[in-house]
């Protein structure tokens, strides 16, 4: 039971730093990326290709790269690659495109890289895939597998925590608030200076980069990655994970993720089967998924935890005296 | 008022699906006046404005601000150069907070790059606190202090018009270009956007104003230019205007009696 | 006969299967403004219709209109009970488009409930291959062309000459306008959806009898190629649908028949993205796209 749990509790950690990323994208941002998950596996299969060695036998497996590296040096790469992948997906879907037309333009890249990726063997092991990826770190601690699953756990949560606590320092810094000011009104924004484009291409960069440090630690996790776990189902999973927790809100994004991959998934797992359709209790979980999103989207549109809203006056009161003193007088805007 | 020619539109012309919305258009704007743009619905005001700020791109002619031509840079260029417009309906970052929306509208200087939200906290976090106060003695001024922590979208219709005009202020543009700034405002708040406008004014930012409330125009602008057509049949003092048979003729003889 | 001509057979089949999705996909959103990602699925509730009908006649063409019933129905009701609440309330486009890409999860998994996620298959009727000028068609084939061009027949004359299509052309042509001279929205918007949905009910069955199986899943993939042609023509054009389909068809087949044919996707994709980056108002758009 206990390993139950921690198992599950690390799937919920890796993906709420992937729900997180996404709601960088999404949630500040309003861009639809129907192909997140891609970026997630980016992220996994460069980072494993850099740390499993050379297969045991020619005929038994291939992919590309094969360094052996140590796990963080994977970790970077993976984390960057999908940062790479974000940039070019990005600049090519950007491009003056309605917010439905570019959420189109980005499944469509999905699936041309999904096909390309799966239909060749000599890439990432085609529909077999990676297996084998190392366990980070195992050959260093002195630990059994069940004392290593705890560690891979508080690894996950502490990578969880970091990459919260950076996302959170960038929602309130002017980044992030051009961010959500562009999302709420593109025009406006471009009348106050700020190339949209760029800020909307680095938004979506900053979030690919969360989807490959996640993806990372995901195929690290399972010890195996292959086309089976990036379909648009799981990209999916983490708009609902998102809606649910509230859209914008980065402690949503954890809260929802933990609600529905956590508890509803899990539970949809081990309702009955029905006899003879063995695929039925995972259909379960995405019958629900759409139904959350729907009704969250009807009856509470901003999820559980509403974006937060900025306090000024508290600022104010905490700052204390100087507050009130004349505004300096800004120098006009010109380059 | 000095006499430096601050905007200069020649030749101004844009058609949309074979129809001229604005043909060879032609006018300046002084520094440090307050011109109004004035004409009947359709005379082309509004593609004008969209094509100064670089929102449509015209088929002909030129547009120089502070002696460059914008002709060809995008809108966020031309905003960035210190020209800054507003639209004909609010458009307010809606889910932003009054205060938000403020810090926002300042002038960027490259702030909200990513590197700098990352690697320099410090300074940033400096520069907020100035923005803020800079910002409290803004909405103090125009009256929206209370509404600070207020979402933005959830202002009424004249209060979103002073934010607008307050974030103007917190810009500090050369010039600013203000499309209909009375539409959707009940007149008991037009007095607060003529005590806005005055604000703007005294702290030397020049404004183009669109407006169809002829009063307004005459009210706080120094000079206004007439278009009908597409194109400016006359500039001048609104009591000169009001003379001449041509500007009667194409639009303020209709506007008088509505 | 060349590699060459049998695709260009293929092609001008597989275009009639394209161009019924398309339209369908084309006139919904031309009337209500969202592009229903849900449609895939539309497609896969007429394959699955045909197949309960199935159990009861073998007659195909009865199977087919069983398809078309059920997925007029569906389409009809999701538009009365989900979609429209949202518009009611003036809600966005984009949040009107999320709710459709739950909708396609929500059916595709409920038909993997019911059914199961194996595939299934249609009895065809017996196939006796004819040679038609250069291609070679099963009976299948006519069939499905033939049903195919029927049905783009009835709907050129249901938009042109009846009062019901033209003020579905007034609706696709402005909002605004059409709800002052007093045309019926609500109504209108929802008699598309449940023509929409018929027409998409027919082209899944006939997806489903052309290709012999299917799965769950067999919809969905039709999605963005149906995008693809839908975007070639003009979306919300459905007479821009059908070129639409046809290039689609013939390039996908052509292509396909030199290439990888799992490769037939990705060329569609391909068609779409292109596309909607440099003339996203279709192939066949004269007029610029303006900023605001």
């Amino acid at each position: 039971m206990i390993d139950y749990i921690v198992s599950v509790l690390t799937l919920v950690a890796i993906f709420a730093i992937l729900a997180l990323g996404l709601n960088i994208q999404w949630g500040w941002s309003g861009m639809l990326n129907l192909t997140y998950i891609t970026f997630a596996a980016v992220g996994a299969y460069v980072s494993a290709g850099f740390d499993i060695g050379p297969p045991l036998y020619a005929h038994q497996q291939t992919y590309i790269i094969r360094l052996s590296t140590p796990f963080p040096v994977a970790l970077l790469a993976g984390t960057l690659a999908a940062g790479v992948v974000g940039a070019i997906v990005g600049a090519i879907a950007l491009r003056r495109l309605r917010s439905d037309y570019f959420a189109i333009v980005t499944l469509s890249m999905g699936l041309v890289i999904y096909q390309v990726v799966a239909q060749n063997r000599g890439i990432f092991g085609g529909q077999v895939g990676l297996f084998g990826i190392p366990q980070p770190f195992a050959d260093l601690l002195p630990l059994t597998p069940q004392q290593y699953t705890y560690f891979y756990l508080g690894m996950c949560l502490v990578a969880l925590l970091g990459v919260y606590l950076l996302v959170r320092h960038m929602f309130g810094s002017p980044f992030g608030r051009t961010m959500r000011a562009i999302r709420d009104d593109e025009l406006a924004a471009q009348a106050f200076a700020r190339p949209v484009f760029w800020f909307k291409l680095r938004a979506f960069v900053f979030g690919a980069l969360i989807a490959g440090f996640g993806g990372a630690l995901l195929s690290h996790f399972v010890g195996a990655f292959n086309p089976a776990g990036w379909t648009p189902g799981e990209t999916f999973v983490l708009y609902t994970a998102i809606f649910l927790g509230g859209t914008g809100n980065n402690l949503g994004s954890i809260l929802g993720t933990l609600i529905f991959v956590g508890i509803v998934s899990e539970v949809t797992r081990y309702i009955p089967p029905i006899p003879g359709n063995p695929d039925a209790n995972e259909a379960l979980r995405g019958v629900v998924g759409g139904l959350i999103i729907i009704l969250v989207l009807r009856y509470r549109p901003h999820g559980i935890l509403p974006e937060p809203r900025d306090k000024d006056a508290e600022r104010e009161s905490k700052a204390g005296t100087d507050a009130h003193l004349p505004a300096a007088p800004a120098v006009a805007s010109t380059t | 008022m000095s006499d430096t020619v601050l905007l200069k539109v020649s030749g101004l012309t844009k058609s949309f699906g074979g129809v001229e919305a604005v043909r060879d258009c032609s006018f300046s704007v002084q520094e440090g006046s307050i011109t109004g743009l004035i004409g009947s619905n359709g005379a082309g005001k509004s593609t004008t404005v969209n094509l100064i700020s670089g929102f449509h791109k015209p088929d002909r002619g030129s547009v120089r601000f502070a002696d460059e031509e914008m002709v060809g840079h995008s809108p966020d260029q031309i905003a960035a150069r210190g020209m800054i417009r507003t639209f004909q309906t609010t458009r307010e970052w809606g889910s932003l907070t009054v205060m938000e929306n403020m810090l926002v509208a300042a002038p960027s200087r490259g702030r909200d790059s990513v590197w700098r939200s990352l690697f320099t906290p410090r300074a940033i976090a400096r520069s907020d606190r100035e923005d803020r106060r800079t910002a409290r003695s803004i909405l103090g001024e125009i009256g929206l202090l209370g509404l600070r922590d207020h979402r933005a979208g959830e202002l009424s219709g004249g209060q979103k018009r002073l934010l607008e005009f307050a974030r103007i202020m917190m810009a500090r543009p050369r010039l600013a270009l203000l499309d209909e700034p009375l539409a959707g405002v009940n007149p008991v708040l037009a007095e607060r956007i003529d005590h806005a406008v005055g604000y703007l004014r005294s702290s030397g930012i020049t404004l183009l104003i669109i407006e169809h409330n002829l009063g307004f125009v005459e009210a706080v602008c120094d000079t206004a230019v007439v278009m009908a057509l597409g194109t400016a049949i006359a500039t001048g003092h609104m009591d000169e205007l009001r003379k001449s048979p041509a500007v009667v003729d194409a639009y303020l003889g209709v506007a008088t009696v509505a | 006969m060349s590699t060459f001509m049998h695709a260009v057979g293929f092609g001008l089949v597989t275009s009639a299967l394209i161009a019924l999705s398309a339209v369908a996909l084309s006139l919904q959103f031309s009337v209500s403004n969202i592009p229903n990602f849900a449609h895939g699925e539309f497609l896969t509730l007429g394959m699955y219709g045909a197949l309960v009908a199935q159990y009861v006649t073998n007659n195909v063409f009865i199977d087919v209109l069983v398809g078309a019933i059920v997925v007029a129905t569906a389409a009809w009701l999701i538009n009365r009970t989900i979609i429209e609440p949202f518009n009611r309330r003036g809600a966005k486009v984009t949040v009107l488009f999320v709710i459709t890409i739950a909708l396609s999860f929500m059916i595709q998994n409920g038909i993997i409930i019911f059914f199961g996620g194996t595939t299934h298959s249609l009895v065809v009727p017996s196939e006796t291959v004819s040679q038609v000028g250069p291609f070679l068609f099963t009976a299948t084939d006519m069939i499905v062309m033939g049903v195919s061009v029927a049905i783009m027949v009835a709907l050129h004359v249901t938009l042109r000459y009846t009062t019901f299509g033209k003020s579905q052309r007034a609706v696709a042509d402005s909002r605004e306008l059409a709800s002052v001279t007093g045309i019926n929205m609500p109504r209108v918007v929802a008699l598309t959806w449940l023509m929409a949905g018929g027409i998409a009910g027919v082209a899944g069955a006939v997806i489903a009898f052309q290709g012999g199986t299917f799965s769950p899943l067999t919809g969905y993939t039709f999605l963005l190629v149906t995008f693809a042609a839908a975007v070639a023509g003009g979306l919300g054009r459905p007479y821009g649908a059908m070129i639409g389909a046809l290039i689609l068809g013939l390039v996908t087949e052509v292509g396909g028949a030199y290439l990888a044919s799992s490769y037939k996707q990705v060329i569609a994709v391909g068609i779409l993205v292109l596309v909607l980056l440099i003339k996203p108002g279709g192939l066949f758009d004269a007029r610029g796209s303006t900023a605001i």
